[in-house]
Parts: C-alpha cells; sequence; structure tokens
C-alpha cells in the first residue's frame, strides 16, 4: 500500500479531526512530496462551453448508457439523464477515443502518450455562476458574476498568492488569451477578488514583450527598456514630490507605498534582465519571426500565448499560467482554419443543430485546444525537474475547462473538465474518466471541489472555495481526483 | 462595553449562508462614557503599513493563506516576508477604519457647541479611483481604460475615501498595462475613436504633432497643456514640468535617430505624465493663508478639483468626446462637452479665485449637479440615443448617483443570484401568466442585454434623481414616493426577443403594459403595496437572498439598521458559532424557518433582534422584489414589533414594509443617520465629533428648505471642513 495522506487518516481514523495534526502531516508531506519543487497550475478555459461529449471515451459513455434508463443514443448533451447515484470510474484505456482528446494520443512522429497523465472529470457542477453564455470570471471563481464585476477571487490568482506556489518567480502568474474584436486586455475571466478583474493579455505580442522583452528583438528590447525608462521617471517625480511633502506621516506612506512599488517593477524587471541566460534558452520564436503572431487565424495566436506559457514555465518565470480561449463577451471568436463562413461561434452553435459542419466546427475547436494543450504538456514531458527523477509536467497539473458549462446556453449543470499531468502533485491521471452523479443529486460535486484540489495541491488545504454558500453540497478536494 | 460572545444567524454575502458571530451586549450606538475622547474621532483611520506581502493581488491583501488554511509541506526556512527575495513587495493591508463611525453617539455628532473650535479636516492626497480616471482623460466606459485597477478598495464605506488608499506593486502592473491609455488622446490630433475636442480643436498644439523638430516653444506649450488640461487640472509645478521637458527631449532626440513616428514618441511622453504622482494623487493639501488658528485653506484649484470630483467623474475642464450627431446643439451637435471642458465654470472660478466664494460654490454646485433633460445629454457619452430615450428626463450628476448607489448598496444587484426570481408572487403561477417571459424579463431587467429600455438598477437612480432634481423633502419622498419609473414593455413587443422585454414591470406589480412614452414609464404604484426605495424591487433584490425561503430578513434588517439607523451590528469577523437554518420545507416560509432557527435560540437573539425586526416587514417581498401572494400556504405576513428603537417613535408594532418606511421617513434619528452619509460620501472620510457644527449646519440647511439634499450638500461644501485642512499629528510611537 502506498501511504498517501489520504489513506493514512482514513487508516487512523482520526477524519475531519486530522486538522489538529497539521504540524505533523505537515512534516510528513514535505517528506513526501514536492518539497520545495515547483507547483505550478496552468488553467486553460475555452469560452462559451466544452460540450461533455467531446471529452466523453466510449467506455464511458457506455458506461453512463449502463447505469441510466435514458436512452442515450445520439444524445449531444446526457448529464440530465446521468442515472448513477455514485460516482463512476471508468478505467483508463480509450480515454482517446474521445473526439477531442485524440491528440493525446502517440504520434507518427514520437509524440508521447499523454492518456496516461491524463484524466476527465464529468458531472461537476457550478450552478452558483448562472450559465448563460458565459459566466464571466464566475467560472473560476465559482461565484455569480457580470461582465464588469467579479464575484470574487479565481482560483489562478488564490493560487498565485500562495508563496508555496509562487516561490521566487518573478511573475505571481501569467495570464494570457485571445478574444473576440481588438481589445489587448479582457478582464471577464480572472479576478483578484470581488470587483478586482485581473487583466488578460489578448495580444501575443504584448504578452511576448512583458515576458520575454528583455531577450526579445529590437522593438521587444524598446518596449521592455521604455518599461523600465517609465519606472524610473516615475521614480524620479515621486521622489521629488517625497522630498517636497508636507502632510501627515499617513500621507506621505501613500507616496512612499508608490515609491516602493515602482522599485519592485523595477527590481522585477532586472531579474528578468539577469535572467537573460534562461530567457533566452527557452524563448520562442520571436513575433517578428514566428508567423503566429502576424496570423489572421485566431488560434494561431492561441498557439503563440501557449507558446509563451510553455517557455514561461520551463524558464520559471511563473508557476500560474491562465490561457483563455475567447471567454466572457469575447466568446465571438470565428475559425477561419475551421470554416470558410465568417461566422463566429455565437452563430455556430446558433446554427450547429442542423448543420454538421458548424457542429464539427465546434468540437474541432475543442480538439485544437486540447492539441494546444498536449504540445505544452510534451514539451514539459521532455523536460527534467531539476532534483527528482521526474520531469516538469509531473510538477505541473494543466486544467483544461470552459467559462460557462457544456453548452452555449449553459445550464451550469455539467461543467466537462480534463486534467493532465501533475502526478507528483498528487493527481491520479491515469486515463480514466470519473463522472459524478448528476446536479441535484447529493453525491454531485462542484467546481469548487476541484478548485479545492488545485488547492491541496498547491499545498493548503483549502476546504472551501467561492461563494455557494447553502448550495455548497460537500467542502474539499475531490479525493479521486487528487491524493496524497 | 460588555463584549461577550453568542450565536447568531446572519449574513453571508450574496448568499444564504449561517453564520455566527460574536455580538456586543452594547446594542446600538456606542455612547461613549467620555464624549471628550478623542480615540473616537475617527479622524485618523491609521493603516499599518508594517506587514509584508509575498502576494502580488492587485486588493494589496496582504494575507497569504486563507484563515483557517492549513499549509501542507511549507517549510521554506524563511520568514513570510523573504520569500520572494528581492521581488518581494511591500503591500499595505487594505485600510479599515479603526472606529465604526457608527458608534459615535448621534446626539453628541449633532450638538455645535458655542465655543467649538473652528473646523477642518486632514490634510491628504487622494488616489485617483478607476471611474474618476476613465472621466477625467474623457475616455468614454467602452474603453478598455475603464478596466484600470484604481477601484476602490472594498472594505471602505464608500468609493471616495482615501485613507490608506495608494499604489501597491500588483495595481501598478496593471496599470502598466494600461499606461498608454490615459493620454492616447494627447498623441495626435484625432485619435480615432478618442477624438477630443480641444485637441482635435486646439492649433496651438498642431506644431508637436506635425513639426519634425518642434521647437522649444512648442514643447513647453504642449506640455504645459497636456499637464494642466489633461493630466493635473492644474498649473504643472517648474520642476515637474522640466521633469517632464528633459523627458521629452531625450524621447524626440532618440526619435531623430530611430525614425520612431510621432505618435509612438507622444505615447512615451504621455505615459510618463501619467506615472506621475501628480497625474495618480489629486493633493488637499492646502496653503497658509494667514489663517488665525492655523489651518491651511484649499488652493483655488484644489478647491475646484474637490468641488468637481465630489459631483462628477471629470476634472474641471476636461476636453469633451467626439460623438457624431449624439451631443446637443450648444456643443456644436457633435461634442459632449463645450470647447472649455466639462465643467467650465468651475475651471473658470478656479483661474480667477472666484471659486473660493462660497456664493460661488453654491451656485456651481447647482449648475452641474443636476436636471432635467429629455435627450439625456449627460449619458451622450456612453450611451446612444436609443439607450437614452428609455431613460428618465431627470439626471443627475455621476457622483450624486453613485451615493444613493453606494448608500443604498443596489448597484451589484445583477451579481445576485435569484432562483426563480416570481416565486411566490402571482406571477409564478403558469395557468395565469406566461412564467417564462416574466424569468427571461427578469434576467433582461439585470442585463439589459435585449432592446433599449433601463436596466433595473437605472430605474431606481432615475426615480431617485426625480426626486433629488425636484428637491423637496428629499429624504421623505425617497422612503414613500410611490412614483416609480419603469421600462416600457410596448417598445420592442413585436420583436424576436420580446419575452425578455414585454414582462419587466411583473417586478413592481404592475399588471398592464407601460407605454413607450416618457410620462408612461413613470407610474404610481398602489399605496398599500410599495413605498419608496426600500420597496423598489432594486433594492429589495439587492439585499434578498438567492431563494426565496433565504433568510433576506437578515440582510435587509441589517442594511436598514446600520444604513438608516447608523447603528452597528457585529461583523462576520467575530463570528464564533456556526449557525444553520432549518432545512428548506416546501410548506415552511422564510418566516417560518428563520423563526424555527432563531427566535427560540438565545445564542441568536441578541444579534439578530437588531436585524430581524426590521427586516419582517419586507417580507411581503419575496427574494427578487416580487409582491408574494402566497406564503407557502399562507398570506404573506410583514407585520413585526420594534423595540428599543434609537428614536421611541419608531417603536412598536409595524404591518408591513410600506408602514416601516413611512415610520422611518417621520423619524429624526433617520433624518440625521442620512445626514451622516452624506457627509461621508462626499467629504470621503467618516465623520468625527470634531465634524458636529458642520454637520448641524447642514442639518439645519435642509430643513430651513424644506428637504433640500442641495441646500444640505451645499452647506457641506462651503464649510470650513470642506475647504479647510490641517496637518493630522503622528501617531504615538508603539511603546
Amino acid at each position: 500500500m502506498t501511504w498517501t495522506r489520504r489513506n493514512f487518516l482514513r487508516t487512523l481514523g482520526f477524519g475531519a479531526g486530522a486538522t489538529l495534526l497539521s504540524p505533523f502531516f505537515g512534516q510528513l508531506a514535505r517528506a513526501q512530496a514536492t518539497g520545495s519543487h515547483p507547483r505550478r497550475f496552468v488553467i486553460v478555459v475555452e469560452g462559451n462551453c466544452v460540450e461533455p461529449t467531446t471529452l466523453t471515451s466510449a467506455n464511458a459513455r457506455a458506461a453512463i448508457a449502463a447505469a441510466t434508463s435514458a436512452d442515450l443514443t445520439g444524445r449531444r448533451w446526457f448529464s440530465r439523464q446521468y442515472g448513477h447515484d455514485t460516482m463512476l470510474t471508468v478505467d483508463p484505456g480509450d480515454l482517446t477515443t474521445a473526439s477531442a482528446l485524440d491528440p493525446l494520443a502517440a504520434g507518427p512522429s514520437g509524440e508521447i502518450a499523454l492518456d496516461d497523465h491524463a484524466m476527465v472529470v464529468l458531472g461537476l457542477s457550478s450552478k452558483v455562476t448562472g450559465g448563460g453564455h458565459t459566466t464571466h470570471c464566475g467560472a473560476l471563481s465559482c461565484t455569480r458574476s457580470t461582465a464588469t464585476s467579479p464575484g470574487g477571487e479565481t482560483i489562478d490568482a488564490w493560487l498565485a498568492r500562495q508563496p508555496e506556489v509562487r516561490a521566487d518567480t518573478p511573475f505571481d502568474a501569467l495570464r494570457l488569451g485571445i478574444t473576440a474584436g481588438n481589445s489587448r486586455l479582457v478582464y471577464s475571466t480572472c479576478a483578484h477578488g470581488a470587483g478586482r478583474p485581473a487583466a488578460i493579455v489578448t495580444d501575443p505580442t504584448i504578452a511576448f514583450n512583458q515576458v520575454f522583452g528583455s531577450v526579445a528583438s529590437a522593438a521587444g528590447k524598446a518596449t521592455f527598456n521604455q518599461r523600465s525608462e517609465l519606472l524610473d521617471f516615475a521614480h524620479e517625480d515621486v521622489t521629488r514630490a517625497l522630498s517636497e511633502f508636507s502632510g501627515s506621516s499617513d500621507e506621505r506612506a501613500k507616496l512612499e507605498q508608490y515609491l516602493t512599488s515602482l522599485e519592485a517593477i523595477s527590481v522585477r524587471q532586472q531579474q528578468l534582465v539577469d535572467m537573460e541566460a534562461t530567457l533566452e534558452q527557452v524563448k520562442p520564436d520571436d513575433p517578428t519571426v514566428s508567423p503566429l503572431y502576424a496570423s489572421s487565424d485566431p488560434l494561431d495566436w492561441l498557439r503563440a500565448q501557449f507558446e509563451i506559457a510553455t517557455a514561461a514555465l520551463q524558464g520559471g518565470l511563473t508557476n500560474v499560467v491562465t490561457i483563455a480561449s475567447g471567454t466572457g463577451y469575447g466568446f465571438g471568436v470565428t475559425y477561419p482554419s475551421l470554416t470558410s463562413d465568417q461566422v463566429d461561434r455565437h452563430d455556430i452553435h446558433h446554427g450547429s443543430a442542423g448543420n454538421a459542419e458548424y457542429l464539427g466546427v465546434i468540437h474541432e475547436a475543442t480538439r485544437q485546444h486540447v492539441a494546444m494543450i498536449a504540445r505544452m504538456a510534451r514539451t514539459l514531458a521532455a523536460t527534467p525537474e531539476p532534483g527528482t527523477n521526474g520531469s516538469m509536467l509531473d510538477h505541473t497539473v494543466i486544467l483544461y475547462m470552459s467559462d460557462n458549462g457544456e453548452q452555449h446556453h449553459s445550464t451550469a449543470e455539467e461543467w466537462p473538465v480534463l486534467l493532465v499531468g501533475g502526478r507528483a502533485l498528487g493527481f491520479q491521471s491515469a486515463g480514466q474518466t470519473l463522472v459524478y452523479p448528476r446536479e441535484g443529486h447529493a453525491n454531485n460535486r462542484q467546481v469548487s471541489n476541484l478548485f479545492n484540489t488545485l488547492g491541496f495541491a498547491a499545498g493548503y488545504e483549502l476546504v472551501d472555495f467561492g461563494n455557494e454558500a447553502s448550495t455548497r453540497i460537500a467542502e474539499g478536494e475531490l479525493s479521486d481526483v487528487w491524493q496524497w | 462595553m460588555r463584549p461577550w460572545i453568542c450565536t447568531t444567524l446572519g449574513l453571508a454575502a450574496l448568499s444564504t449562508l449561517l453564520w455566527a458571530t460574536a455580538c456586543t451586549g452594547d446594542i446600538g450606538q456606542g455612547a461613549p462614557d467620555d464624549p471628550d475622547d478623542t480615540s473616537v474621532t475617527g479622524d485618523d483611520t491609521s493603516v499599518s503599513g508594517d506587514d509584508t506581502s509575498l502576494t502580488g493581488d492587485a486588493d494589496g491583501d496582504t494575507s497569504t493563506t486563507n484563515p483557517g488554511d492549513t499549509v501542507i509541506g511549507a517549510d521554506t526556512g524563511q520568514p513570510p516576508g523573504d520569500m520572494t527575495g528581492d521581488m518581494d513587495t511591500v503591500d499595505p493591508p487594505p485600510p479599515m477604519p479603526t472606529v465604526d463611525p457608527n458608534t459615535l453617539d448621534q446626539a453628541a455628532l449633532f450638538t455645535c457647541s458655542a465655543g467649538a473650535l473652528p473646523t477642518s479636516s486632514p490634510a491628504r492626497i487622494r488616489r485617483v479611483e478607476r471611474r474618476e480616471l476613465v472621466g477625467i482623460t474623457g475616455h468614454p466606459n467602452s474603453s478598455s481604460l475603464s478596466r484600470n485597477p484604481f477601484d476602490a478598495p472594498l472594505g471602505a464605506a464608500y468609493s471616495t475615501y482615501s485613507d490608506g488608499v495608494t499604489i501597491d506593486a500588483a495595481t501598478l502592473d496593471l496599470y502598466l498595462g494600461t499606461i498608454e491609455q490615459p493620454g492616447r488622446a494627447w498623441t495626435e490630433r484625432d485619435a480615432g475613436g478618442l477624438r477630443q475636442r480641444r485637441i482635435y480643436e486646439d492649433s496651438s498644439i498642431r506644431c508637436m504633432f506635425n513639426d519634425a523638430a518642434p521647437d522649444a516653444a512648442c514643447i513647453d506649450h504642449y506640455l504645459t497643456s497636456l499637464l494642466e488640461d489633461g493630466v493635473f487640472f492644474r498649473p504643472p509645478t517648474p520642476a515637474e514640468l522640466d521633469q517632464l521637458r528633459a523627458f521629452t527631449e531625450g524621447v524626440l532626440a532618440e526619435e531623430a535617430t530611430t525614425g520612431a513616428p510621432r505618435t509612438d514618441s507622444l505615447r512615451r511622453v504621455t505615459s510618463a505624465a501619467w506615472m506621475m504622482s501628480g497625474a495618480l494623487f489629486r493633493t488637499e493639501l492646502g496653503e497658509d493663508v494667514g489663517d488665525p488658528d492655523g489651518r491651511l485653506r484649499l488652493t483655488d484649484h484644489e478647491l475646484a478639483n474637490a468641488l468637481a470630483l465630489a459631483l462628477t467623474d471629470h476634472a474641471p475642464g476636461t476636453t469633451g468626446l467626439f460623438r457624431y450627431q449624439a451631443g446637443p446643439p450648444e456643443y456644436g451637435g457633435s461634442w459632449s462637452a463645450p470647447y472649455e471642458g466639462y465643467l467650465a465654470d468651475i475651471e473658470a472660478a478656479a483661474h480667477d479665485g472666484t471659486i473660493q466664494d462660497p456664493a460661488v460654490i453654491g451656485s456651481l454646485l447647482r449648475q452641474y449637479g443636476g436636471g432635467v433633460d429629455d435627450m439625456r445629454y449627460d449619458l451622450t457619452v456612453n450611451h446612444d440615443e436609443r439607450r437614452r430615450h428609455g431613460r428618465g428626463a431627470w439626471w443627475t450628476a455621476e457622483k450624486l448617483t453613485r451615493f444613493f448607489r453606494e448608500w443604498l448598496d443596489y448597484g451589484d444587484v445583477a451579481l445576485v443570484f435569484k432562483d426563480t426570481p416570481a416565486a411566490t408572487s402571482q406571477f409564478n403561477d403558469p395557468d395565469l401568466w406566461n412564467v417564462g417571459a416574466v424569468n427571461s424579463s427578469w434576467g433582461n431587467l439585470l442585463s439589459g442585454y435585449y432592446g433599449h429600455e433601463s436596466t433595473i438598477d437605472q430605474q431606481l437612480d432615475d426615480m431617485i434623481a426625480r426626486i433629488v432634481v425636484e428637491d423637496q423633502d428629499v429624504l421623505r419622498t425617497l422612503l414613500t414616493t410611490r412614483r416609480f419609473f419603469l421600462a416600457s414593455t410596448t417598445r420592442t413587443a413585436t420583436t424576436s426577443y420580446a419575452r425578455s422585454t414585454t414582462d419587466t414591470q411583473r417586478p413592481y406589480g404592475v399588471l398592464v403594459d407601460v407605454p413607450d412614452t416618457p410620462e408612461g414609464r413613470w407610474v404610481t404604484l398602489p399605496t398599500d403595496e410599495r413605498a419608496g426605495v426600500l420597496t423598489h424591487p432594486a433594492w429589495l433584490a439587492a439585499h434578498g437572498g438567492n431563494f426565496e425561503d433565504d433568510a433576506s430578513v437578515v440582510h435587509r434588517g441589517k442594511w436598514v439598521r446600520e444604513n438608516l439607523l447608523c447603528q452597528t451590528v457585529p461583523p462576520l469577523e467575530l463570528v464564533m458559532v456556526e449557525a444553520q437554518l432549518v432545512p428548506s420545507d416546501p410548506a415552511k416560509s422564510a418566516r417560518q424557518r428563520i423563526g424555527e432557527s432563531i427566535e427560540n435560540n438565545s445564542e441568536c437573539t441578541w444579534c439578530h433582534q437588531l436585524m430581524n425586526p426590521l427586516g419582517y416587514p419586507f417580507e411581503i417581498y419575496n427574494h427578487a422584489g416580487f409582491l408574494r401572494a402566497d406564503d407557502h400556504g399562507s398570506a404573506p405576513d410583514g407585520s413585526s414589533t420594534l423595540a428599543n428603537m434609537p428614536d421611541p417613535a419608531l417603536d412598536g408594532p409595524v404591518r408591513d414594509a410600506v408602514e416601516l418606511s413611512e415610520r422611518l421617513a417621520d423619524s429624526q434619528h433617520v433624518q440625521r443617520c442620512f445626514t451622516r452619509q452624506v457627509f461621508r460620501y462626499f467629504m470621503g472620510r467618516d465623520e468625527t465629533m470634531a465634524d458636529a457644527c458642520t454637520l448641524v449646519a447642514m442639518e439645519s440647511a435642509y430643513e430651513a428648505s424644506d428637504g433640500s439634499l442641495m441646500a444640505m450638500v451645499e452647506a457641506l461644501v462651503t464649510s470650513d471642513t470642506f475647504v479647510y485642512r490641517h496637518v493630522a499629528p503622528d501617531p504615538e510611537p508603539m511603546p
């Protein structure tokens, strides 16, 4: 028997009272686990739904069908037909038969198989978010949010502020993505707290320059240096203002804090300069070289963002990444590489009931996202984790989910999830599919439980999260997804 | 004080979560034993900056774990402050008032002694607030600048509060992501969708856009204009101008060698300007004018900015935005403001010094505070004609509107999830009504996605605006009016999305259509169903639970206790014991569930007696503000008995929220609490005992003017409290 924290507790029979022994378990955890090794989290959010059928393998579908009296034949959505009362576990073996998961299979060009590093979870609900076209920041915060006001802190922000996760990385988090329209920053998916959105950089060129500007092309270096120039300029101004300041010490402290912040960002700028050798080693192709940046296909821009994120993880620039694809009200992304029609995702969805091509586009978009995840995962899998026998992928969990649930006009009753990697963090990813009972059932579990699980994997007993309040079904992590 | 612990049922934001809290036996206002005790004056809401943060979260939260979180395997061997080494940032905690102003003795607050010292306020600097940055730069709300990170801290009573509000590293990081936006209009004559009037029409600054090598005079003139008319809204100091000039000359020299476009160069210049402390922190430090009491008087420009930003999100002279044929004719038809800019007369009064004349301040306040305009040109920048068509003609300046949104706390009503919005109302009966349309219309009342009529919060905005502009017996009218502003239900009745627009009157209990006419949108509701803002569906929904049998009673009663009676309910963080409502049961109303959970539980009642009696009257409405028709088999019951109220006239049985509102409207205690709220918002700080004479002046002005809010605000903004400053003494060092 492998001693995990969970089964150790069960064996001792302490149950919920085990937190009394936290110091001991802290030592146990250190002895067994990642120690000071990085704990990385990548959250990939697809705007305006991931349809569960795309992540459901043949065996999983058969298991679901066997547990219900409903006829699932040809059903595009079936979570309301779930008939099981306890979680279904579908053994590893055929995960890549799901229509969007074949990129996880071993490839003809030597791509390693990832299905045994992956896990699909079905049956999670998040009714508090409201569903609809998008839940904005609700998806990652398990709150009711609007386009202009997050209801609470999102899980990426929570993770990013944990010392065990942040460690000594220059960036607490990277938030990258694409969106419909021309906005370079969108605030619809991540938040530092209620009413405090966190920006996602949707222009990959800007993102590249923020992260790799110090080693970028001449133009990128210029942008990076100009930021340093602004910081120096402001530092001089604030220093002068302080020298002339006549207010009280409390008021003076406001300016002093601003000065401190300027210095902190300047230090990061310098830190990036100091990491030049590492950055040079891992940086992806420059926007002036890579065709992805100049492409007219938003999926190419997303690939560029994945490249930036992957390189940032490899270079130790951050341990938390969020990649958002057309989230919030920016879900009207077009897919010129998938359909010749200049139709955005909204209209593709509305037309998909009687249009096989449109249905295919939706599912292919999901598959393309999985392919990008697979590419990132393989790169990390090929990168040894220093000081361990494992790879960076073992110390990185990639979560793929949507920002509204299971369909274009979501009910928020089903949030299909794909997890890849993170085995050294405690994730039990081995190719299985877990299907929780349907929303409304006492054994249903919620997206908030998944986020609790991330919290545990980060090293914290995050038993509560979000704002489900009385609609919370059960607290704590998903023990079948993660064990210590 | 007699602190003791009790279990109680209470609030959790936007939820029905029950909580247990510590509460104090000293219910109601504090009535300090020593009225001279300066420790309760609240002048100085000191903020400890000793803690270090590892986090980079934008709100400056220093905590690295949530309360109760246990760190697994965390052993860095370093104190938290060292975790990130040189990258570590020192972010202050969010500002927390050291004294809850509601604990002050309200009677003492409204006693101005004959020998009282001349008043003034602590000198301060005020970091720009998120919406102010959008407004003072003349951007529309659709601009990406509107997502700048300068939100007021969530813990602040009002968004105007400035104590402890600064720029931490994470906020700065986000701001740097938008740094090119605030000054974008100044980078070329016509910045596309951000064509601004002064920049577009002022030929004197074009040399900076057009000349290959602008001369020194051109650079100086451009930079002075940029700083005075676009960034600081005061003349720059020589040092500020010198620094930016040197920077600009460097950028232009670089341009000469790199061939960078001028717009790129000016983007760097304007970005630098918007990094300056004078851009991000507005001063209210004052100057020595020989005051015999040593007070400092706000300078002309400080006072002009203070007045402008007390009323609006614009600075005096913020230039107008181009909106093709959407602006008022007197501004040329396509501009949102005259050439001189928004609040031009405030700017002019700052330049000629007349701003120091109280009569001028009062006149400017009334000029820019609100009015009547069928075209609603005040919304030109952010709403097209179709949206403006659906609004009421009475308008108030942004900050006046926001005062009511923040005081009544209904601005985030769309965030509060409602399961079955029409539950227990007549509109949830599928045999009588199209329930799907009722639900869809409810959703659209929150989002405004379909059609061009107003959202439910805008409807309350417009209802309040009319009361404020009419300016007679304002508080009483707010609490008792039956005149509500609704969306038209006929305007889009033939569209494909009609079900989202045709039943928007149902939350008000209106059975007939609301016509598409200005007067038709004003609906007088039955006197026994609604009375004023506390019976408005926007307020009821904002302070209601997620389900109709949730503890909305507690939410609503707590609000009344704290914001209309200015008394204190023990805070959530003092919760000591968990409590639970009895399970939801089809046979049990919310009132029954709460009664079974709390009323017979002595552990709960100490705190809940502060809230529940004031919340029960609202049980004639459901969680979304629909009038209940049947409450789980019984007639809706809003009865309550008020006892030990701060105003004895409030004591006694009350039938429902209508009678409660009318009773509250008659109370001088409530009026004084309202006066305190006005003071807090427009001063941007808590009141203290030292402000008593100003509060009395506000009250006197209100009563002498038959209840004019403008008179009350005028008394404030012309008071010494508003225009004089003193340097607060440093706190005593810790032993």
